[in-house]
C-alpha cells in the first residue's frame, strides 16, 4: 500500500539515496537473476550477469525516460548483457547459431535439483539460440506481450511471434512432449 | 508471418475470437507441428508457472555502485548539460534582443531593442530641461528684482537730478533778475545821474541866464 513506486526510487537514487537504489536493486534482484540463470544455465553466469545488469542500469539510470516500464527497460538491458555475455563467449559465432553453452561448476540442473522434472524445461532451453530463448525466456518468465519484447529486443513483432514458434518447435525436439 | 502463426501467437496471448478459435482448433487437428508446439506451449507456460525462481545468493549492491554511497556533487547533476545550453540560448537571445534591465526609481525595467536606454534618455533630458527650467525662473525673478532695483536707483537719481537742476535755474535766473535789476538800476542811477548832471547843467545855465530844459522821467526817456 505505501510501496513506493520504481519511477519514486529512480528519481531519489538519482539524488544520491543509496536506500532507495538498494530497494531498486532488491525489488528486481531476484528477477533478474533467475533470468540469468535461465538464459546461461549456470549460478555463477547468472550472478555475474546480475551484477553486469544493476551495474549497466546504474550508468543509465538518468536517461531513463519512464516512457514503458522499468521492469521493461530492466530487462531490455539484461537482454543486451546476456546479448554480451554470449558474445565474449564465442567471438565468431553469428548470435543465432550460438547454442546451449557449456553448463561448468554449478550447472543448473545442479543447481535447480532440487525442484526435478519441474526444472526440466531450463535444462532444454539451453539447447536454443540465444534470440529464441531469450524470446520464450520473456514471453513465459516474463510474461511480457509480443509487442514488449520485440521494443527490447529491438525487432518486429512479427520476428518475436516467429522465433518463439521455431524455439517450440526445436523445444518439443528437445523434450518429447505429447500432444494432449 | 503465415496465419498459423498469427493464430498461434493470438491462441499464446489469449486473443482468439470464436471464429478464429474455430479455425485454429482445426489448424491443430489438421497439423501435427502446430498441435506439437500448442503442446508444448502449454507445458512451458505450466512449467513457468510452477517454476520456483532461486534465491539470489548473498552480494552487496552498494559495491558495484561506488558513487551513490558518496552522493553525487552537484556539477555532475546530469541536468547540467541541457542547462547550460539552455542559459547558452538564452544569453545569446538577451544579446540579439537588446534586453535592458533597468533599476530606476525603486522599480525594475525590462526593456527590448534599446527601448529601455532611450527611455533612460528621455528621462535625462527631462530631468535635464526641468532642472534649466528652474534654473531660468529663478534667474529671471532675480532679473526683475534687479531691474526694479536698478529702475528706482535710476528715478531717484532722476528726480534728484531734476530738483538739483531746478533748483539752480532758478537761482540762475534768480540772479539774472537780480542782476537785471541791478543792471536797470546801474542804468537809472546813470541816467538820475545824467539828469541831475543835466539839471545842474541846466540849473547853472539858467543861473547864467540860459532857457531850462524840462526834467524827463527814465520812462519817458525810454
Amino acid at each position: 500500500m505505501f510501496e513506493q513506486t520504481d519511477e519514486k526510487l529512480i528519481s531519489k537514487a538519482l539524488d544520491g539515496h543509496q536506500r532507495a537504489w538498494l530497494k531498486l536493486v532488491r525489488r528486481y534482484e531476484k528477477p533478474i537473476y533467475n533470468y540469468g540463470l535461465r538464459m546461461t544455465g549456470n549460478a555463477d553466469d547468472a550472478m555475474d550477469l546480475m551484477q553486469e545488469v544493476f551495474m549497466s542500469v546504474f550508468r543509465n539510470l538518468a536517461s531513463y525516460r519512464a516512457q514503458g516500464s522499468f521492469k521493461s527497460w530492466l530487462f531490455s538491458i539484461a537482454h543486451f548483457r546476456c546479448v554480451e555475455f554470449y558474445r565474449r563467449r564465442r567471438h565468431y559465432q553469428p548470435l543465432d547459431e550460438i547454442t546451449e553453452p557449456v553448463a561448468e561448476g554449478d550447472c543448473v540442473s545442479e543447481v535447480l535439483n532440487a525442484n526435478g522434472r519441474k526444472q526440466e524445461l531450463i535444462g532444454a532451453m539451453q539447447s536454443l539460440p540465444l534470440e529464441q530463448k531469450a524470446v520464450l525466456e520473456l514471453k513465459f518468465f516474463g510474461q511480457f506481450t509480443f509487442e514488449e519484447i520485440a521494443a527490447q529486443l529491438g525487432v518486429s513483432s512479427n520476428t518475436v511471434k516467429s522465433r518463439l514458434y521455431a524455439a517450440l518447435g526445436k523445444l518439443k525436439v528437445q523434450l518429447e512432449v505429447d500432444y494432449v | 508471418m503465415s496465419d498459423k502463426q498469427m493464430l498461434f501467437s493470438l491462441y499464446l496471448e489469449g486473443r482468439l475470437t470464436s471464429a478464429q478459435q474455430a479455425e485454429f482448433d482445426a489448424l491443430c487437428e489438421q497439423d501435427e507441428a502446430l498441435a506439437a508446439r500448442v503442446a508444448t506451449a502449454g507445458w512451458v507456460k505450466t512449467q513457468a508457472e510452477q517454476y520456483q525462481e532461486q534465491p539470489v545468493p548473498s552480494w552487496d549492491p552498494a559495491r558495484i555502485m561506488p558513487r551513490v554511497s558518496t552522493g553525487q556533487r552537484w556539477w555532475q547533476w546530469s541536468g547540467m548539460a541541457p542547462l547550460s545550453m539552455a542559459m547558452s540560448v538564452f544569453a545569446l537571445a538577451l544579446i540579439l534582443l537588446r534586453v535592458e534591465v533597468l533599476w530606476q526609481n525603486d522599480s525594475l525595467t525590462i526593456s527590448f531593442a534599446g527601448k529601455g536606454r532611450q527611455m533612460e534618455i528621455e528621462q535625462q533630458v527631462a530631468s535635464q530641461l526641468a532642472d534649466f527650467k528652474t534654473q531660468q525662473e529663478s534667474l529671471l525673478v532675480q532679473r526683475v528684482k534687479d531691474w526694479r532695483e536698478e529702475q528706482q536707483q535710476v528715478n531717484s537719481q532722476f528726480a534728484t537730478y531734476l530738483l538739483s537742476a531746478s533748483r539752480t535755474e532758478r537761482r540762475e535766473d534768480f540772479a539774472e533778475l537780480i542782476k537785471y535789476v541791478n543792471e536797470q538800476r546801474e542804468d537809472d542811477q546813470l541816467f538820475y545821474a545824467r539828469q541831475l548832471n543835466q539839471l545842474q547843467d541846466e540849473i547853472q545855465t539858467s543861473a547864467d541866464g540860459s532857457v531850462t530844459a524840462p526834467i524827463r522821467t527814465p520812462e519817458q526817456k525810454r
